[in-house]
């Protein structure tokens, strides 16, 4: 299936399952996506897999920025009139708070969509939206429609 | 610490970090304020299924552990140093061929902040996937019986 079926036969189900099950990472950490009244938000399940420092306890790092990258990607495939999958050309974040062992949220902004070029924010938080773990800027190259 | 000090440290620390357990990930070189770290092939880490390639968020994950390891092998003592910030730069994709190394440098040390830079790659070193530059705080704690205990003022004087 094409991907632009695939994302809007998603969309009419409201079941994203099925885009994960291209991305084993995705699946790996635990993200799953779902739509309330501000738009996309993403969902890491609290997995004991993903935890960096188990005396905190917190989760490590690096699932937190894998995290916020897959929320930037996919972010970016289901807002776009023609959807490619995105390329990672950079990503950068910086830590605000220590995350705890509990469900983790994200979500995106498209700064700017080009041709070639998306610069997407992401946004993660646990308890608060307003109280940030994490911010992440990613550009990503675009690719041929799939 | 002598280099196979800081390698058997270096594997027992990520035994006891669950995510770098569950990916395998061991550490093959180290020595005062540099180490490499290896991370073995796995299907579940793909980014995309039928593409083939390791998703960039585990070439993070990857720098992050050792960067955060550059910088324990560089203090003088045990110091709880958490992540404050980390870029990536993405050279080409890594592909699910077998292990991917990732190399870091702590380059400096101040009385607050540690600042690493390192790089991932797979059959050539001067041909890497991702570079990276992650800075991490100073806590001035240690691990201790249940919890952190604070270091003396002669071990932050750097």
């Amino acid at each position: 299936m094409k991907l632009k079926q695939l994302i809007e036969s998603s969309k009419l189900q409201d079941d994203y399952s099925a885009i994960l099950d291209f991305i084993p990472y995705a699946k790996f950490i635990g993200v799953t996506i779902t739509q309330d009244k501000n738009g996309w938000l993403f969902t890491l399940a609290t997995e004991p897999n993903n935890i960096g420092n188990p005396i905190t306890p917190a989760l490590h790092g690096g699932v937190i920025a894998g995290f916020m990258e897959v929320a930037a990607a996919l972010g970016q495939m289901l807002t776009s009139q023609h959807p490619t999958i995105p390329k990672i050309i950079n990503f950068s974040i910086d830590y605000i708070r220590a995350a705890g062992v509990k469900p983790t949220y994200a979500r995106c902004s498209i700064v700017r969509q080009g041709k070639r070029i998306a610069n997407i924010t992401v946004l993660a938080w646990q308890k608060d939206e307003l109280q940030p773990i994490a911010t992440a800027r990613a550009h990503f190259l675009l690719g041929e429609e799939v | 610490m002598d280099s196979k000090e800081l390698l058997t440290q270096g594997n027992n620390f990520l035994q006891v970090l669950p995510h770098c357990k569950k990916l395998g990930m061991k550490v093959i070189t180290a020595s005062k304020g540099q180490a490499t770290i290896e991370l073995p092939y796995n299907p579940e880490i793909l980014g995309i299924d039928s593409h083939g390639y390791v998703h960039g968020g585990i070439l993070t994950t990857m720098m992050d552990t050792v960067c955060g390891f550059a910088v324990t092998s560089a203090l003088p003592a045990q110091e709880f140093c958490p992540t404050l910030d980390l870029r990536m730069d993405h050279m080409r994709r890594a592909s699910a061929k077998g292990s991917i190394f990732a190399w870091a440098q702590c380059y400096k040390i101040t009385r607050s902040i540690c600042f690493t830079r390192g790089y991932a790659y797979q059959d050539d070193p001067d041909d890497p996937i991702v570079h990276c530059v992650a800075t991490f705080v100073r806590s001035g704690k240690a691990w201790g019986k249940g919890g952190f205990v604070k270091l003396g003022a002669e071990d932050l004087l750097l």
